[in-house]
């Protein structure tokens, strides 16, 4: 007792001495500007909850693409079980919140003077949000060149790929093999790859019951759901599905249609290959790309600050992070930051201990879902997100479960667009 | 810079100045909502000291490491109870302190963090209960936390709560109601296909102040 008397008597002078002064000064910004790079889960929430909590602060949102494409549930489409409109949202909601949406491509980040340039015009900023997502390393796969890529899709941004990849699977003959690779984790959504597999499965037992699919998984191991997914393949797709771990895809050929690992070489009819994947090109241009690969974007948990350049944000699959790579997350990223922003351009200072949660399903049949969730909360000392005891996935496949996979998608979407 | 880092440097700073801050600072009244597990791993020649950071009546504890020799420095301060910290719950009623020098206002915390009683902190490598006061810099600590963490759950319950799904309304939700729900999923005792898991990750403090913002709602 003594002992923890003295500490604390020490300590508390300690606290005393730190009471009288201010602490680090943020900016106070009349009318703060807010640039938002990246209009997907991430970007979107970020600018429509720093309008919500302050409306005085001005909200550029850019992104190339002139709507939003889901890729959760974008695996339903390539079963049939969805049309490529019913996961597609527009940005009119956001425009309703007074965010200033820009469809331009970015072709320049200025740090210092804290200007984006795009095609069409510059953006000065007070704060810069990035959530660029990720952007693939097709030249970590030999032979996976500008060209192989008109034949062999990833379809892991959803959109046109999604669709010419349905193309491929109902023009293939029954009895054709398809070829689903993935890479080494991280990568995002780390049960979309399983749940492809079974959806394509679903697809097949229905439509090509000769068919079959090999997965090539470069992990040692299921890295998501993994009791759920091997019962799924195991009770629902058993003909249809042939799971291999250890299996990093080497090589393919478009030409041959084959795809390479370094114990064998495939020759299929539908060749699915996800390639491994780092921070989009915006994070490049902006100089925040640096963990010791430059592959992913170190920042504050607080604030998502970058570690490496100040008063810009990194937020979603970009950031380098014990958090899986998903849409859930991003939108809870999104938030945090929006609340951190929205407090430091007025002066004060950001919450202290962020917390996050993820909730992710995955859709293995036409009528069964399974979920992961997680509540990530800020550590300090650690400066790392801990994930709370408690966390887990689903105890079995359900259909309950499938009809809150939508309830899920129609309320994410509306919490970021609507 | 992050947080604690920031902290730190602050209190590098203002060690020189102790024994000519006579300015004491406002205690800290409140209920703790939060205080992280104790760090397993302290670096050599460092303590950790749990920091107080509160307003509007609830006060928020973080880990921060310390210079041993910096913390060797201080005077010691007469008049404080030692200070024994319980994760969660408890209301932390601040009493009055005897203390007229400047130290009253730092040994308050402590005090108050005393009449917690169970699951002390006890390893005495942890140096306990320093109390940094930033009320004034940080007056929306609460109302920020509260507001960023019901929106962990306006991704699937909808914004504010206002859910258009399956999945059920949040907004204008009966505060006890809330309360009693989540601490149900939380124990097992109401079933739940997700629930459970996520309640799992939050505090009973937190669950009220979720429920305060729910209630607040126009469905």
């Amino acid at each position: 007792m003594s002992m923890q008397r003295r500490d604390f008597l020490k300590a508390s002078a300690a606290g005393l001495a730190i009471s009288g002064l201010p602490l680090r000064a943020y900016g106070n910004a009349a009318k703060a500007k807010v640039v938002i790079v990246g209009a997907g889960f991430g970007g979107a929430t970020a600018a429509k909850y720093i309008r919500k909590w302050d409306p005085s602060i001005d909200v550029t949102l850019i992104d190339r693409e002139g709507k939003f494409v889901s890729c959760p549930l974008s695996n339903l489409v390539l079963a049939g079980l969805k049309t490529l409109d019913n996961i597609t949202r527009t940005y009119d909601g956001l425009k309703s919140h007074g965010v200033n949406v820009v469809v331009d491509d970015v072709t320049a980040i200025d740090t210092d003077k804290r200007v984006v340039t795009t095609a069409k015009g510059s953006f000065p900023y007070d704060r810069l949000i990035l959530s660029p997502g990720i952007d693939f390393r097709f030249d970590q796969i030999e032979g996976y060149d500008a060209k192989a890529q008109e034949t062999i899709l990833h379809a892991w941004k959803a959109g046109p790929q999604t669709l010419k990849l349905r193309q491929q699977m109902e023009s293939m003959p029954d009895g054709g093999l398809i070829v689903v690779g993935m890479p080494l984790a991280p990568y995002r959504c780390p049960p979309g790859p399983y749940e492809r597999v079974c959806l394509m499965a679903n697809y097949l037992k229905r439509a090509k019951p000769k068919s079959k699919i090999i997965m090539l998984d470069a992990n040692p191991d299921v890295a998501s759901k993994k009791p759920l997914f091997m019962k799924a393949w195991d009770t629902l797709y058993k003909d249809w599905v042939e799971y291999r771990p250890n299996s990093k895809v080497l090589k393919v050929s478009a030409d041959n249609m084959t795809v390479s690992t370094e114990f064998e070489d495939l020759k299929a009819s539908v060749i699915n290959v996800i390639p491994p994947q780092r921070a989009g090109h915006v994070a490049e241009l902006a100089g925040v790309r640096t963990d010791s690969n430059g592959v992913w974007c170190p920042a504050s948990f607080v604030t998502y600050e970058s570690k490496s350049k100040p008063n810009v944000h990194v937020i979603g699959d970009s950031l380098l992070s014990n958090f899986p790579k998903s849409g859930h997350m991003a939108n809870n990223m999104g938030k945090v930051c929006a609340n951190a922003l929205v407090e430091m351009l007025n002066g004060r200072e950001p919450n202290p201990i962020p917390i996050v949660a993820n909730t992710c399903y995955s859709a293995v049949s036409e009528d069964k879902a399974i979920h992961v969730a997680t509540v990530f909360r800020y550590d300090p000392v650690k400066d790392q997100m801990t994930a709370q005891p408690g966390g887990g996935i689903s105890a079995d496949l359900s259909e309950v479960e499938s009809v809150y996979a939508e309830a899920w998608a129609e309320g994410i979407w509306g919490d970021v667009y609507s | 810079m992050h947080r604690v880092s920031a902290l730190l440097a602050a209190l590098m700073l203002a060690i020189p100045a102790i024994s000519s801050d006579s300015t004491a600072a406002e205690p800290p009244v409140g209920k703790l909502i939060y205080l992280p597990a104790q760090p397993a791993n302290i670096p050599a020649n460092m303590v950790a000291v749990p920091v107080a950071i509160w307003s509007n009546g609830q006060i928020f504890m973080q880990w921060m490491f310390v210079p041993a020799q910096a913390i060797a420095s201080m005077p010691a301060l007469a008049g404080s109870a030692p200070a024994i910290l319980s994760p969660v719950t408890s209301a932390v009623s601040v009493p009055a302190t005897a203390a007229t020098t400047a130290a009253s206002a730092a040994t308050a915390m402590p005090a108050a963090a005393a009449s917690i009683p169970a699951a002390a902190v006890s390893a005495p490598s942890v140096a306990t209960a320093a109390a940094i006061n930033v009320a004034g810099k940080f007056t929306g600590s609460t109302v920020t936390h509260a507001r960023s963490m019901a929106a962990t759950c306006y991704s699937c319950h909808g914004t504010d709560g206002k859910s258009h799904s399956a999945i059920p309304p949040l907004a204008g939700m009966d505060k006890s109601y809330f309360i009693e729900q989540m601490k149900d999923f939380k124990s097992g005792k109401r079933e739940a296909t997700v629930m459970h898991q996520h309640a799992k990750g939050y505090t009973d403090e937190e669950f009220q102040q979720m429920a305060e913002i729910f209630a607040a709602v126009k469905p």
